[in-house]
Formats: C-alpha cells, structure tokens, sequence
C-alpha cells in the first residue's frame, strides 16, 4: 500500500514536472511569436501596379490573420497548461496519479 | 450584378531584384513558421504522451489546450504553405512567366486552403465546388500548357473548354488568369499563330465562331502576325445619311450632347455590317470647334480581310501598334484599318490636329479611343473604352477612363499592360452568365456595357464624376451637329508600308472616291 502510494506520488511528480517543462515550450513559443510577429511581413511593396499591390497586401493580411489566429490558440493552450499545473499542485496531482 | 471598382492605371514595374528579395523574406518567414508548427506539434505530443485519456475532471481544460496547439500548428503551417507559395509567385514574375496580378489568382487557391487550415477542415472536395471552380483549375491546366509550347497550349485551351464549357470563357478567375498571361507571352502567341494553333482550337470545338472570337481576342493583344490572311488593306470613309444625320429643310441636324458615359455609351455605332461604324458631333466653343468621335467595335472577326475595316486584322494591327514586340514579328508600323478610318473620318469631318476631341468606342473602338489618346500630334482631351484591351496602350496622363467587366476576356487580353497616370479602370462583376454558341462572351456585348455606363453616372467616386465633367466641359451644354461615316476596305490594296501622314496622321489627300488612308 504504501509503495503504490509512493509510486502514484513519484508518477504524478514526474508528470508535474513534464507538465512543467512543456508550460516553459509553450511559453517560450508564445513569446517568441508575439515578438516576431509584428516584423516578419511587409505591410505592401512599392512600385507596384495599384491592383497588383492591393492584391499582394491582401494575401499578406491572411497570413497575419493566420499567424495571429495561431498565436492566440498557443496563448490559449498556455492559459489551460497553467491552469492543469496549479491544479496538480494544489491536489497533490491525485488525478494524474489516479 | 457587382459594385464598381476604380483603380488608376499608375506604374506597373517592379525591379526583379526587389521581387526576388522579397520572396527569399517570404522563405524565410515560411521557414520559421515551419518550424513554430513543428514546435507547437511537439508539445502536443508530448503532452498527449502523459496520459490525456487518464485526465480527471479537474484537468479536463487540458484537453482544450492540446486542441488549441494541433489548430495553432495547422495556423502556423497554413501560413507557411501561403508564405512559400508567394515565394514561388515572386521568383516565376522575376523569371517573367507570369505578371505580379497572377498573385491574385494563385491566392484564390491558396487562400481558400489558408482559411481550411485554420479551421483544420482537410476537404479539398470543397475548394472545387461553386461557380469558379473550373477556373481554379484552369492556371494549371493552361499556364502549364503554355510552359509546355504552343502546340501543347492550343490542345490544353481546347481540352479546357470541351471539359468545362463555354462558361469557362466567361469565369472572372479565367479572365484573371489571361489577363496575367496577355501581357507576357508575346513570343508565345506570335509562334502559336504562326503555327495554326488558335484554328485548331476552333475545329476542335466544332464552332468555327468561337475560334474566330478567340481569334480576335488573341489578336488585339497585338502579338500574332505573319499570315497572308492578316495583311491590312487601304481603307476609305464616305459620309451617310441616316435618319439621325440627314440634313433636313431646315438646316444641319443637331443632337443634345451627352450627360454622362451612359449617353456615350449609347450613341456608340452599333450597326450590322454596311451600316456608319463611326459617328462625329461637333459642338461650337468659344475658341473653335470641339468634337466627340465614336467608334463601333469589331463587325467582321473573319481573319482574311474583306470589306469590312472593323476585322480582327484591324484588331491585330491597332493593338500591335502600341506593342512593343510588333516589330519583332514583322508587323509594318501603322495603325489597323479601323483606326485609320477613323483617323480619314475625323479629317473629312474637317477636325483640326489643335481641336479638342473626346474618342469613345466600344471593344476594338475602344483600343482605337486609346491609341488616339496616345498620339501627341492629336489634342485629345479624353477617351472611353467599353471592353477594348487598352492597358497596353502608355496613353499617358491623358485620361482614358476604360470600363470592363469582370467576365470579359477581350479587355485581359491586353494583360496588365503598361503604366499611365491618366488611365481610369472601372471593373464590374455581372455575375454569373450563360454563355451560347450564338453568344459565347456575354460579358462583351456592348448593351452589357451600356448598363455599366449607367452604374459608372451614378457612382460617387470622385473620379469618376470628375471624368464626367470633362464631358460636360467640352460640349458646354450645347447642342451638336452629327455626322455619320462608313468606312470599307479597298479590295486589292495592300498596305506593306504608311503612306505620307495627312494632318490626323492617317490619309492622303489624292484619294477619291470619299476619304482614303493607307
């Protein structure tokens, strides 16, 4: 009883800390898209021929919106890691060791 | 049908080296968000490693988070496919297989696909359903062929057509696409003439008509030449008397001017063949005489030349005349025979090199209103085009306001043409059409534009009402005096060389009967 007891504790620390680890990936992604992001495309290209430029701005707004959809899903994912982490700790991981 | 769209005609260059650095930036961004797809992939898996199927209720947010990073990976890897295939766009404008506008036409697809990924829908059944779908597929059956040679190109344009149907002449994506192609593939389409390539297109259609329709359209880009059936002829003009023209008992006939472009539009020669393709108003200034000139379009699309001027052999010669590669395939430099029957009209109407003039026609009208803006020896002070290919005329900063349809392939053949500050180009979707063998290209008839005109009187775009203006400013409200012209070939005199230039630049004095110009 009290080896599974320790094994349960040792697995659910060993996935808090997993937990842990992916949190500061994730975090890590999460601001390095939110500094990058900002500079990677060029608004519009001079020298082109008004249709041509309005159209070229055009796929460069979709691929903002892309990246900005995608950075926000991550913002998103860190929310509920964040929020799986504290709640590991608060309850002694009882359900991942469940 | 659409709203209208209003662009200037400004400056359509772009330095290879500019295009090519920006798509290694674009590369560059694809490569990066390769690589946040594959980190945010990563972390979903090793997180689904830890056991998501043994999550207690308490955890069960984390659920949500390994979904919200398998949509942001298909975000960012979305991006990286949009990146990538602008990349390519740039580096193939570069290499001069296709203009900066076939952007917009690749980005149809892939925008679309962009948009799939971002909702992880993977239905590509989807991007082929609606009303565009064949012309999605038509860049890489067509620019494909194209790439392939002539003789590839007029069976893949057949094959094309026999797949999809006439629509597919009609679909404002197809027309993108031709006008993407129209103005870099000069060489192509000289060699794809010269080859019998666009006849064959006909035969295998069964449809003798449309071959000649496409025909016309390839040749007023002003690319093909060298056959015996495209050589110009000397044309003459005589004045008619119509119903709306005699001269009555009670003096010289008059007409109200007009009030905007739908009035233009309207009084745009639109007879059957034999009757005036051309109309002259005159309206009195203080400083002389003013003049509106209307031009019919095309009557005959036969390509051996009759009778009739308005052929696609005048087609050939007016656009090729503002081309640059005319002289690389032999054309002779002078106007096609519908321009100079205008130019011998507008003589024998008795319009002065220093007159103010307004020019307005309709398909091959409208590249003859364009070319006429373009010669610095004539004081036109503005141009109308309904559906003619006019961007590649450089007519400058004279304004030329040129109204197209979305589903008109004629005015894209002209491709996306050269720069001028004066060029006004107003576009509007008519929607979906049906297209017949009596009339494959509904989008260029010249009612379909007289309703354009109409929309084009009541927009409130500045431009545009300032272009209506200039009408109203030279007329001055007053009434005109019309006349009408025929204008014919002369049978058996072959043009090889311009003849000594009158003062429009098209006649010689000593050509009776009427006004001749060769």
């Amino acid at each position: 009883m009290t080896a599974d007891l320790a094994l349960a504790a040792l697995r659910a620390s060993r996935r808090a800390e997993a937990l842990e680890r992916e949190l500061l990936a994730v975090r890590v992604l999460r601001v390095e898209v939110e500094q990058m992001r900002a500079g990677l495309l060029l608004d519009r290209l001079d020298g082109w021929h008004a249709g041509a430029a309005e159209n070229y701005a055009g796929r460069v707004r979709e691929i903002r919106v892309a990246i900005a959809g995608a950075e926000h899903l991550v913002r998103e994912a860190e929310g509920a890691l964040v929020a799986a982490l504290d709640h590991a700790r608060r309850n002694g991981a009882p359900h991942w060791a469940s | 049908m659409g709203e209208l769209s209003v662009r200037g005609g400004g400056s359509v260059s772009v330095e290879t080296e500019a295009l090519l650095a920006e798509a290694a930036r674009l590369s560059t961004v694809a490569h990066i968000l390769h690589g946040w797809a594959a980190r945010a992939c990563g972390i979903r898996d090793r997180l689904g490693e830890l056991g998501p199927g043994e999550l207690g209720p308490g955890l069960a947010g984390l659920a949500a988070g390994l979904r919200d990073l398998d949509t942001a990976s298909a975000g960012f890897r979305a991006g990286e496919a949009e990146c990538t295939a602008l990349s390519w766009s740039l580096v193939a404008s570069a290499g001069g297989y296709a203009a900066a506008d076939w952007l917009a036409t690749v980005g149809r697809e892939a925008g679309t696909r962009l948009g799939a990924g971002l909702l992880g829908v993977v239905a590509p059944g989807l991007l082929l359903a609606g009303a565009s779908a064949s012309a999605i597929i038509a860049p890489g059956v067509v620019l494909g062929s194209l790439l392939a040679g002539p003789g590839a190109a007029s069976a893949g344009l057949a094959a094309l057509v026999e797949q999809h149907g006439l629509p597919i002449l009609s679909d404002p994506a197809f027309v993108a696409m031709v006008r993407a192609a129209g103005g870099n593939l000069d060489e192509f389409l000289a060699g794809l003439f010269r080859s019998g390539g666009l006849f064959g297109v006909g035969a295998a259609l069964d449809a003798p008509e449309n071959a000649a329709l496409l025909v016309g359209a390839a040749s007023a880009s002003g690319l093909v030449a060298g056959t015996r059936g495209l050589r110009e002829t000397e044309v003459r003009v005589e004045r008619r008397m119509t119903p709306r023209s005699a001269v009555s008992p009670f003096g010289p006939p008059a007409s109200a001017p007009p009030h905007g472009v739908g009035d233009l539009a309207e009084r745009i020669p639109a007879g059957p063949p034999g009757e005036p393709q051309i109309r002259i108003e005159r309206y009195e200034g203080d400083d002389g005489p003013r003049w509106i000139v209307y031009s019919s379009g095309t009557v005959d699309f036969g390509v051996v030349p009759e009778r009739e001027p308005y052929d696609s052999t005048s087609n050939l010669h007016s656009v090729a005349d503002a081309s640059a590669s005319a002289g690389s395939v032999g054309l002779p430099p002078q106007p096609g025979a519908g321009e100079r029957s205008v130019r011998a009209a507008m003589e024998a109407a008795g319009i002065a090199p220093g007159d103010p003039v307004l020019v307005v026609g309709h398909s091959a009208g409208g590249i003859i209103a364009a070319n006429l803006a373009a010669d610095p020896r004539l004081s036109v002070v503005g141009a109308v085009s309904f559906g003619g290919p006019v961007a590649q005329v450089p007519s400058g900063s004279t304004p030329v306001l040129s109204v197209e349809h979305a589903e008109d392939l004629v005015p894209a053949t002209a491709g996306t043409g050269v720069a001028a500050d004066g060029r006004l180009v107003v576009e509007r979707s008519l929607g979906r059409l049906e297209p017949t063998l009596d009339d494959p290209l509904p989008a260029h008839a010249l009612a379909a534009y007289r309703g354009t005109a109409d929309a084009v009187d009541a927009s409130e775009d500045p431009r545009l009402r300032d272009f209506a203006r200039l009408v109203g400013d030279l007329t001055g409200g007053s009434p005109a005096t019309t006349t009408e012209w025929h204008a014919e070939r002369v049978p058996g005199a072959e043009t090889l060389a311009p003849a000594a230039p009158g003062p429009i630049g098209a006649s010689r004095a000593d050509a009776p009967p009427g006004r001749s110009a060769s």
